[in-house]
């Protein structure tokens, strides 16, 4: 019969003492890490996602781009390339322009064949202290202007309303 | 711990060792990739179809003479990476206007550019499809809106792909 440990440290003959701690340590580490991550946060925030419609503008577009939205169509981040939402209305108004007359004042003009797109996104996510996290960690809030994207469609937009 | 008859010290790990914790780390890894679901494409981004797009390039402010250079036939890569970007179906050339403001009235009007050109290009390539995007038969992502950098036969460009035709329009 072997010996437990043999004179070279090796359990049964097989494997050294030391490569079994190292083992057990990682895997104590990785049951760690994904206890963390993956169930600890979840158990820590359990609340069913709530809905949340935010409008976007598009502004000062051709009427390609405004034809190349749909309701249905998906939006997605550029920069963290996830889903933030489904288009549920589309809104277009011509696109108008603050400009100086040669006296100096201010004046708003309409610029043709260019439009104000809006849409209308429905998702679900966290809001928590009046503060909204679409998918519970993409922030939006009014007047942030974001990089974004459907499958047809890659265009810059800002958050109009948030509710 | 130290030979007897050489006097060295042995090494703390031998190279069995490194081998098994290089192997429990990737192992760790992968558990932790695969629960993530980074190692699973999410849903949107699995291919559903394959087929063939039709989509519009323009590209502006053309010396005169040169839209000449853009024909029907033409095989268009990116200049880039040397995607290829599909074959053109179509050329249209317009006249390049840009935005102008009355400085009387401060009203908004479009006016030509002298002696410069736009072309229009429709360009069709084999495709595959995903929720999120369409991808042509080079590798190439298109969407409408964004800037695209083209070389066809002896020449080159920079333009805006205005539209990228649905599948159920097609």
């Amino acid at each position: 019969m072997k010996k437990l440990l043999d004179n070279r440290g090796r359990l049964f003959g097989v494997i050294s003492v030391i490569d079994v701690i190292v083992i057990l340590l990682i895997l104590l580490l990785t049951a760690g890490v994904y206890l963390r991550f993956f169930v600890m946060e979840k158990t820590a925030v359990a609340t069913e996602s709530d809905p949340i419609t935010y409008e976007l503008l598009i502004a000062g577009v051709r009427d390609y781009t405004v034809n190349g939205f749909r309701e249905g169509d998906i939006v997605y981040d550029t920069v963290q390339n996830v889903n933030i939402g489904t288009i549920s209305a589309i809104r277009v108004e011509p696109n108008t322009s603050n400009t100086t007359l040669l006296d100096g004042t201010y004046v708003t003009r309409t610029v043709p064949d260019r439009y104000n797109v809006f849409l209308t996104i429905d998702t679900t996510g966290l809001i928590s202290g009046n503060r909204y996290y679409v998918n519970r960690t993409y922030g939006i809030g009014v007047n942030t202007t974001r990089s974004m994207y459907t499958k047809y469609v890659a265009f810059s937009a800002t958050v109009t309303s948030v509710g | 711990m130290e030979n007897e008859t050489t006097g060295k010290r042995k090494p703390l790990l031998n190279v069995f060792d490194i081998v098994i914790i290089l192997l429990a780390a990737a192992a760790a890894v992968l558990f932790l990739l695969w629960r993530s679901g980074r190692l699973t494409p999410k849903e949107e981004d699995v291919v559903q179809n394959t087929g063939t797009v039709r989509y519009s390039v323009e590209i502006t402010n053309l010396d005169y003479g040169t839209e000449e250079k853009f024909q029907v036939g033409d095989e268009l890569l990116d200049t880039i990476r040397n995607f290829a970007l599909g074959t053109v179906t179509g050329v249209e050339i317009r006249e390049t206007t840009v935005m102008s403001r009355n400085l009387e009235t401060a009203e908004y009007f479009e006016t030509t550019v002298p002696d410069r050109k736009t072309v229009i290009l429709t360009v069709e390539s084999p495709c595959t499809e995903s929720g999120s995007a369409i991808v042509v038969d080079g590798g190439y992502t298109i969407r409408g809106g964004s800037t695209i950098n083209i070389t066809g036969p002896a020449y080159y460009g920079v333009g805006v792909i205005l539209f990228v035709e649905r599948g159920t329009d097609r």
